[in-house]
């Protein structure tokens, strides 16, 4: 079957037109689709970034009681030193505690003026040996008993919380991806039907002249794909334009420091540009061998 | 090149087309199929380039038996069945040599091809005048022409034509039978429905009439009834 290739390009452009409205409304319900699908795979990356990071380098703090006499200081001091399980501790003093705790409230003048130094606790900052989170909640767990300790922080729980806010992310986003991608896939099987219906004398005739199958269709197949291909490629351009949004979005305030790791590198968005091309290609050739289908039958 | 055997064609709620119809057609032959409407005509021309399936039976075009054959070499048997309708079935946003030539375009023959036989065949249905003119703006007889333009340009061995003078005056009709004559002593079979008395009986053909889908009559050189 020689396919002449100036036909194709010349039917296919033919189809695209035709139905232009049509046209640009699966092209755009792609790209849409494909943007949330890519920014779907953007945060999950993030997701995964950020949580291996604190899986890795978690520490935790322990404050001690504010009005602690410098015994009990010591004995925690000791107590930390000789646990095993820690590898290093540093003291973060009262003027230090109080220069972190102004930087914090910067702009709120009643928090400045009413909290002294003296009403801050001071505290330890520990790096345990095993940084992961099981072992890192047993010694939060037991230097909260610890006389003379006020309160142990650790990311662990934010960890948690965060790892569970993230799948709940996905897995809602997956769904809506899911759905939205058979939107697409319905909306190029339509287009391409229509286009179908509006040839569909030249169809027959084709048929009866003796055409192939493949003949017919490909040309057909083809409007599909390139309007897949047109939303793949916006939605590549727009999963670019995510990443350096988010980027933006991190970098934008120290309340969100805590989001750094969540930060996606090219690789990252490799991935996602790869999963969105790949997509778009698969979604269109499905589709419009579908719709190619039925109309062919004999 | 062409047998039937024992084939019969039942549509859904036992609407019988065709029962148990036998013929054969040789190479070259000109053929009628007569009978009222209804009487199976259509049918059996739809059969013989499968774009209908016998309920039974058995069907040879050029000694190969069509039902089984894959449906992926379809249409390659079609490229050896011209095709000829009432309704003409012309592309109304092509002109009459693109009409024809894609007929050529859509089986892959090249255009070195395509500019020499379009023109070829345009001359020999006698509208090369009108080669540029859109089928709305010809007579239905040059119409039809055109469509046998199309139907013949690919050599076929066979032409079909269901009632192709069901739409002209009788005048228009002779000189659609004149070229559909021409096309047959090339050698090409030709097999065709019609209701028109006049012609079956000036052209004394073989004649297949057919009643309720069943061959009632197969003359050589007959007449309408």
């Amino acid at each position: 079957m020689a396919v002449n290739a100036s036909y194709v390009v010349r039917e296919t452009s033919a189809n695209l037109t035709r139905n232009i409205t049509l046209t640009v409304a699966s092209i755009l319900t792609v790209f849409v689709t494909l943007a949330i699908v890519g920014t779907i795979v953007l945060v999950r990356q993030g997701a995964q970034n950020l949580t291996a990071r604190y899986q890795k380098g978690v520490e935790f703090i322990v404050y001690v009681d504010p009005d602690i006499s410098e015994d009990q200081l010591a004995q925690v001091r000791t107590s930390l030193e000789d646990n095993p399980g820690i590898r290093e501790i540093s003291y973060i003093d009262r003027a230090e505690t109080y220069a972190d705790f102004k930087e914090l409230f910067k702009g709120q003048d009643t928090m400045l003026e009413n909290v002294t130094a003296e009403d801050l606790p001071t505290s330890f900052r520990v790096k345990p040996v095993d940084p992961s989170v099981n072992t890192v909640q047993g010694l939060v767990n037991y230097y909260r008993k610890q006389p003379g300790v006020f309160q142990v922080t650790a990311a662990t729980e934010v960890i948690r919380q965060l790892k569970g806010m993230s799948d709940f992310l996905n897995q809602g986003l997956t769904v809506f991806g899911a759905l939205l991608l058979a939107a697409s896939a319905l909306l190029i099987l339509n287009t391409v039907r229509t286009a179908m219906f509006a040839r569909r004398r030249e169809i027959e005739v084709m048929k009866l002249v003796g055409a192939t199958n493949w003949f017919i269709r490909v040309p057909f197949m083809l409007e599909g794909l390139v309007q897949g291909l047109i939303g793949g490629a916006l939605a590549v351009g727009f999963v670019f334009l995510a990443q350096r949004w988010i980027d933006d979005l991190i970098d934008r305030g120290p309340a969100l420091d805590l989001l750094e790791p969540f930060s996606v590198d090219s690789s990252d968005v490799l991935v996602a540009c790869l999963a969105v091309s790949g997509i778009a290609i698969v979604l269109s050739v499905v589709s419009s061998a579908l719709a190619t289908r039925r109309f062919l039958d004999v | 090149m062409i047998k039937l055997e024992n084939v019969s064609k039942v549509f859904k709620g036992d609407v019988v087309a065709l029962r148990e119809a036998e013929c054969e057609i040789g190479k070259g032959e000109f053929v009628f199929l007569v009978g009222p409407s209804g009487s199976g005509k259509s049918t059996m021309i739809r059969l013989l380039n499968k774009q209908e399936e016998p309920s039974s039976g058995r069907i040879f075009v050029a000694g190969k038996d069509i039902g089984e054959l894959n449906s992926w070499k379809v249409p390659y048997l079609r490229r050896n069945i011209g095709c000829v309708f009432q309704d003409y079935k012309l592309l109304t946003n092509k002109t009459v040599y693109e009409n024809v030539a894609f007929a050529l375009e859509v089986i892959g023959r090249p255009r070195h091809v395509i500019k020499t036989q379009v023109p070829a065949i345009l001359e020999l249905v006698g509208l090369s005048k009108k080669h540029k003119n859109y089928p709305d703006e010809l007579s239905g007889g040059e119409q039809q022409r055109v469509s046998i333009a199309r139907a013949f340009v690919n050599r076929p061995l066979i032409l079909l034509a269901d009632e192709p003078t069901g739409n002209l005056d009788p005048a228009t009709s002779v000189g659609i039978m004149r070229l559909l004559d021409r096309i047959n002593r090339t050698g090409t079979t030709v097999v065709m429905a019609t209701h028109d008395r006049s012609i079956v009986d000036t052209m004394r053909r073989r004649v297949i009439e057919l009643d309720r889908g069943s061959i009632i009559r197969d003359q050589a050189r007959g007449v309408y009834e």
